[in-house]
């Protein structure tokens, strides 16, 4: 069993930033492309998002590609950040509803949450 | 009629029609059953109307498999046996809980939930639930109670019975009745069977001062709980090596209890969700026949049992100091140091402090601030272990019967299904954005390890229920296969556990086992009134 490092602050504020509203509209962002100021905007910090995201690689290291992250988390879509927060909330609902979760140090998260957090090393 | 077999004016000699070995919850509810009926009755209890330290440690006996809390301290010797710290929560075993799962081994009762239906309703006023529908329990309407019910997980409702304590609440009753005779403080060590053995003969009594007797009945009902009753069965080898009724080595084996473990924690995003979710004290609905009290819990859907190849599962949902890596390992450091002693582990708990500093910082403010944190510890259904087992020791106890040994074990399937059980509600709950749940390390672990807070005290199994002898101690009428006049009564028929608490069944076993005893008789119906259970022929 590896060290804890990701504590219940980490936890909750990754469940509650996606959720959080009044950050402000951020300039469109390229097509397919998530820039780290969205990734930031969307987990409200880095800091503990990255230590999910490193733990999530070592669970995933095929997932060891921003590319493939970011297509699995936005697609092609163009989106404002307000319809990127909308669309986030509804994946992670989904993954709970359906099972897709993983288990980073004991705690479930979603499969969107922990990309999202991998995203935050990656880029 | 109450009689002590201490009493030397007692004859040494008895003979009845149905002799119940046993005065706890089993014994006690035949004896009510069979209140009024033609049949003489004769309930032999060991002990006497109260705790006595001599009787009480007949129970001792030793524990080779998983810690298990003493077995002179989990259950009781004296009439009414465990109801005597019975915590009173009732509810009937599912239906899927009857059914044969490809994917449980040995599992499926030769009977079905609906068989035990009625038998059911009379066990709610024997408990004394009040006017439940206790056959439809979870459709209760409980106001103020957070439903999380989906396709995944369902709530399920226990009801509150005072707790009733057998013996003393029955006394009057079985005192009163004029076909029940009860011996107390009459110990059996012996069932003597014929040779062949082909029936029951009689039974052999002993005093703790060492007074003898015998009991000659038609039909005998072993009614002593699941160590006991096993432990009965395999120190009768008079005419038969191995024990009675254990012709293909199934005689305590299949021993079950239901784990507990704290399994996981949470963080609240919705406190007052979470905390209605909470119900273990129990809530009182004044329903139109009267006050009842309910307690839940959440289960897994059949749905979700088939699709994951799971057992039942139940998981609880409670609130007390925090559970976090960091602080568990801080509070075992400080608890240690103040009792003058540097703990062994300090290296392990000092490297678990420094890796959850965060989760210490948060227990230790919750410490102060006097919060506590929910946690989680599932009631899983154990799967039916054949070497989970109760045997004969070595030693003797004051009557010169070997003592128990106890084997209890667990299986992977157990921890499999307790791991996917709380992943699923943590997966549910964070759906409903009502907290994010964390896993305990030891479930993590994807082997058979387990870390028990403790133990249940529900002793299942050891003489289980089949059509075939081969798979089964007794058959669905809880006769043991091969003996003509020898019943059992009590959770040791069970053939498996589901994760309710299992006296409610009992009592509904042993009511359906008075019906057959008294079949051509007097089959009974149990109505209730506020003054308690009346037993009231049908015809």
């Amino acid at each position: 069993m590896p060290a804890h490092v990701i504590g219940r602050r980490a936890v909750a504020a990754i469940a509650v930033a996606l959720l959080s509203v009044g950050i402000g509209p951020l300039a469109a962002h390229g097509r397919g492309r998530a820039d780290q100021a969205v990734v930031e905007a969307l987990l409200g910090g880095l800091g503990p998002a990255r230590a999910i995201g490193r733990r999530y690689l070592d669970q995933a290291p095929e997932e060891r590609d921003s590319r493939a992250v970011r297509r699995h988390l936005f697609g092609d879509r163009t989106m404002s950040l307000g319809e990127l927060r909308a669309d986030m909330n509804r994946r992670r609902a989904d993954d709970f509803a359906c099972g897709d979760t993983v288990l980073i140090d004991g705690w479930i998260l979603a499969r969107t949450e922990a990309r999202l957090c991998a995203l935050a090393v990656l880029l | 009629m109450l009689q002590d077999f201490l009493d030397r004016g007692i004859g040494t000699e008895i003979e009845t029609d149905i002799c119940v070995i046993g005065g706890g919850a089993a014994g006690i509810t035949l004896a009510l059953a069979l209140a009024g009926s033609s049949r003489d009755v004769l309930l032999v209890e060991s002990g006497g109307m109260l705790f006595d330290q001599r009787t009480q440690s007949l129970y001792a006996g030793d524990s080779v498999g998983l810690p298990y809390v003493d077995l002179d301290a989990a259950r009781l010797r004296y009439l009414g046996g465990s109801t005597n710290h019975w915590g009173g929560h009732c509810r009937p075993l599912d239906p899927i809980d009857f059914e044969r799962r490809p994917w449980v081994p040995h599992s499926g009762w030769p009977i079905g939930r609906r068989d035990l239906d009625p038998y059911y309703e009379i066990a709610a006023g024997i408990c004394e639930l009040g006017p439940i529908d206790i056959n439809r329990i979870d459709t209760t309407e409980v106001p103020g109670l957070f439903d999380l019910t989906g396709d995944r997980i369902v709530r399920r409702l226990w009801a509150h019975s005072p707790p009733t304590r057998f013996g003393e609440r029955y006394h009057d009753r079985l005192v009163a009745a004029g076909n029940v005779q009860v011996m107390l403080n009459a110990n059996v060590i012996e069932i003597v069977a014929d040779d062949p053995p082909n029936s029951v003969r009689s039974v052999s009594l002993r005093t703790i001062d060492g007074r003898t007797g015998v009991v000659r009945a038609k039909i005998f009902v072993l009614a002593c709980g699941g160590i006991e009753n096993a432990r009965l069965l395999l120190a009768s080898d008079g005419v038969m090596a191995g024990g009675l009724g254990n012709a293909h080595d199934l005689v305590g084996r299949f021993f079950a209890d239901h784990p507990h473990g704290y399994a996981a924690y949470a963080v609240p995003l919705d406190s007052l969700a979470l905390h209605a979710i909470y119900y273990q004290a129990g809530v009182p609905l004044n329903l139109p026949g009267g006050p009842v009290t309910v307690s839940a819990k959440v289960g897994l859907t059949e749905e979700a049992q088939r699709l994951g190849e799971l057992n039942n599962c139940a998981i609880d949902v409670g609130y007390g100091y925090d559970r976090s890596t960091g602080y568990l390992a801080l509070r075992e450091t400080v608890k240690a140091l103040m009792a003058g002693r540097i703990p062994g582990t300090l290296g392990d708990a000092v490297a678990r402090l420094a890796g959850d500093l965060d989760g210490a910082a948060a227990g230790l403010y919750r410490r102060v601030q006097n919060e506590s944190v929910y946690w989680f510890s599932s009631n899983v259904e154990p799967t039916p272990n054949r070497d989970s087992r109760v045997m004969l020791g070595t030693e003797r106890d004051a009557l010169g019967m070997r003592k128990s040994r106890l084997d209890w074990r667990l299986s992977e399937q157990d921890k499999r299904t307790t791991r996917a059980a709380c992943r699923i509600l943590g997966e549910e709950l964070a759906r409903a954005g009502i907290a994010r749940m964390r896993l305990e390390d030891w479930l993590l672990e994807e082997d058979n390890s387990w870390d028990l807070a403790e133990t249940r005290y529900h002793h299942m199994g050891t003489t289980r229920m089949s059509d075939d002898p081969r798979q089964g101690v007794v058959d669905r009428d809880c006769r043991v296969h091969g003996l003509a006049n020898l019943y059992i009564a009590g959770s040791s028929v069970f053939p498996t556990s589901g994760y309710a608490n299992p006296t409610l069944t009992i009592v509904a076993l042993a009511a359906r086992l008075a019906d057959h005893l008294g079949s051509g008789d007097r089959p009974l119906v149990v109505t209730q009134s506020p003054f308690g259970v009346e037993t009231v022929p049908s015809r």
